[in-house]
């Protein structure tokens, strides 16, 4: 009942509409700003920009061209602009600079580049080969088949890159950072809570740079791929199968290893968790392989900061099997309690000792 | 294992002044190491970021004297560059003007760009806490911001070597936010608080490693990248209160 009044109030405050239809001849880019609310661009076939938006009365939609740039804006004649849903239709080309607040962006199927940045709210980007730019304070990214230039920057929230090739650069203070099907000619990701997973192939010149302070770092490359690998964990583990016969490393030092003949340049690390670097096909068979907690002392492989919908690892709350309760939690840091709390508490666990029992 | 490349080496990598046999080979010798590697993005990045600096930039007044004081004095160029990438700060601090009309005539060390580039760091926090304070309607700030054109990263990340100074550094910018935090929604400040805790925890746990084992790159490495990440999200905090006042 009350979400039917709460629906009928939103459609309420959400009453007006603007749509309306111009050229796009000449224009090369688009600048959105939104308060709140969202933000999604599809990329078409005509040569003509659609905006269709639904906001409050008291907020109207400001549409501006100058030049080659056209600009949209959410204004309000007293006070500040409320939330505008914005939907907007433009050529391929088009290169588009997206900047919110409290607001969700969305870009599909863009070839010019996109900055797309919220504070509080997911960032979606599907295709594009130029520069795209994602970077959201509280919230997801999702980057999905872009080839270009990435730029990925996420606060509190998980990254996740799927079939993306090109350059890759990528930080998270809370969440994890988790490749999938990428072949990226270069990658530079770190992450200070929450784990790393690049699967997908290296370019056999490429430098590839991953590093987490309290997760877990996993790659998992096709079998025969050439790499010079550097792993280095202070406290975890370290492990490779990738040149055939697992190999165990002992954690406090920087291990460089060459495998099938040296290639790729890898740099993985981490403060304490666990390093691996695994051939295709054994991350599921490997003790302590994909995202699992092997043992005690590898117990900061478990670390994470997530937010509601974060992506989980599958090895992420598994791994707290290897804790025997809440006692678990005395002499760990406060880093790893709080964060192990965290992951507990928003993942709607019920404490400490219902996970260690599943 | 060939020698590492020299600071000016690296400057004349960066500026296109090797012939291709030569710019070939630092280029291989830089894809297999990763000392000289980091040293060189370091250099690339805050070679960048001054590209990026306005002709003039003022600072509040008593903000630079501060921040000038912290930096700390000057010091002699070195063309070792991997010394400079890891090595004790002490750096020279440029006028942004003259960094940038110079950059291309002179190899400045990895400190001395650092140097600026944090200035222009602050200067952007500077800027935003000139937008807090003045009343509303009073028109744009006198103050010019300069933003890096990379972002803070490299800057940073050499410039968090210096700890106290750093240290110093990074309170300013801290009060700065603080001030501001009613700007933003309590959801999003407790996002922020909690990731600033996170970062703080990390670099506490990796200076409590350094102090058992304080030659070690390894850990020198993650504290300045912790560092860094601290400064990016204060300044992700102070832009998005800057946009909201």
């Amino acid at each position: 009942m009350n979400g039917v009044v709460i629906g009928a109030l939103m459609a309420l405050s959400m009453a007006q509409q603007t749509d309306t239809v111009f050229p796009a001849a000449g224009v090369k880019s688009l600048d959105v700003e939104a308060p709140g609310g969202s933000i999604v661009v599809t990329g078409w076939d005509r040569d003509e920009i659609r905006v269709q938006a639904g906001h409050s009365h008291r907020t109207r939609v400001d549409i501006r061209r100058t030049g080659d740039r056209v600009s949209i804006e959410a204004e309000a004649d007293r006070g500040p602009a409320g939330a505008v849903d914005f939907t907007i239709s433009a050529p391929r080309a088009t290169s588009v600079s997206l900047e919110g607040m409290y607001t969700d962006i969305t870009v599909d199927g863009l070839d010019g580049d996109v900055d797309a940045e919220t504070l509080q709210g997911d960032v979606t980007v599907k295709g594009g080969s130029g520069s795209v730019k994602a970077s959201a304070t509280a919230g997801k990214i999702l980057v999905q088949g872009a080839r270009g230039t990435i730029d990925v920057e996420s606060t509190a929230g998980g990254i996740r890159l799927v079939d993306v090739g090109g350059t890759v650069t990528g930080e998270s203070v809370g969440g994890s950072i988790w490749f999938e099907n990428a072949h990226a000619k270069s990658v530079d990701v770190g992450t200070t809570g929450g784990t790393i997973r690049y699967e997908g192939t290296l370019d056999p010149n490429g430098i590839y740079s991953f590093g987490s302070f309290g997760g877990s770092v996993t790659l998992v490359l096709p079998e025969g791929t050439p790499a010079s690998l550097s792993l280095s964990s202070v406290h975890g583990s370290a492990m490779t199968n990738l040149g055939g016969e697992m190999q165990r490393l002992r954690s406090g030092g920087r291990h460089q290893i060459d495998v099938n003949g040296g290639g790729a340049v890898v740099e993985v690390e981490s403060f304490g968790g666990r390093v691996a670097v695994l051939r295709k096909g054994t991350e599921d068979t490997v003790p302590g392989g994909d995202d699992e907690v092997a043992d005690s002392d590898d117990f900061t492989g478990i670390v994470h900061t997530f937010e509601p919908g974060d992506f989980v690892s599958p090895g992420d709350l598994a791994g707290l099997d290897h804790l025997a309760g809440l006692e678990a939690l005395t002499g760990l840091g406060a880093t790893i309690q709080r964060s192990v709390q965290a992951a507990l508490r928003q993942s709607g666990v019920d404490g400490w000792r219902n996970v260690g029992g599943r | 294992m060939t020698h590492h490349l020299t600071t000016e080496r690296m400057h004349d990598l960066l500026d296109g002044r090797l012939s291709p046999d030569e710019s070939a080979r630092a280029r291989t010798h830089l894809a297999r190491c990763a000392v000289c590697r980091e040293a060189y993005e370091v250099l690339q990045g805050l070679v960048s970021e001054l590209g990026g600096l306005p002709r003039e930039a003022r600072v509040p007044d008593g903000l630079w004297q501060g921040i000038e004081a912290r930096i700390g004095p000057r010091e002699q160029s070195s063309n070792t560059g991997t010394q400079a990438a890891g090595g004790p700060e002490g750096a020279d601090v440029l006028s942004l003007g003259e960094a940038r009309g110079r950059r291309r005539r002179l190899a400045f060390t990895v400190p001395q760009l650092a140097a600026a580039a944090l200035v222009v760091a602050l200067v952007s926090g500077g800027g935003m806490w000139m937008a807090l304070s003045r009343p509303a309607g009073s028109g744009p700030s006198p103050v010019a911001t300069a933003r890096p054109a990379g972002g803070l990263g490299t800057a940073a990340r050499m410039a968090a070597s210096g700890d106290a100074a750093y240290d110093q550094a990074l309170l300013q910018l801290q009060a700065l936010v603080d001030q501001g935090r009613s700007i933003l929604a309590p959801e999003t400040v407790n996002t922020l608080d909690r990731s600033l805790r996170t970062i703080d925890d990390a670099i506490a746990q990796i200076r409590e490693a350094l102090a058992k084992d304080p030659s070690s790159k390894l850990l020198n490495r993650m504290l300045i990248n912790q560092q860094r990440t601290k400064l990016r999200v204060l300044k992700q905090a102070a832009t998005a209160m800057q946009a909201r006042s």
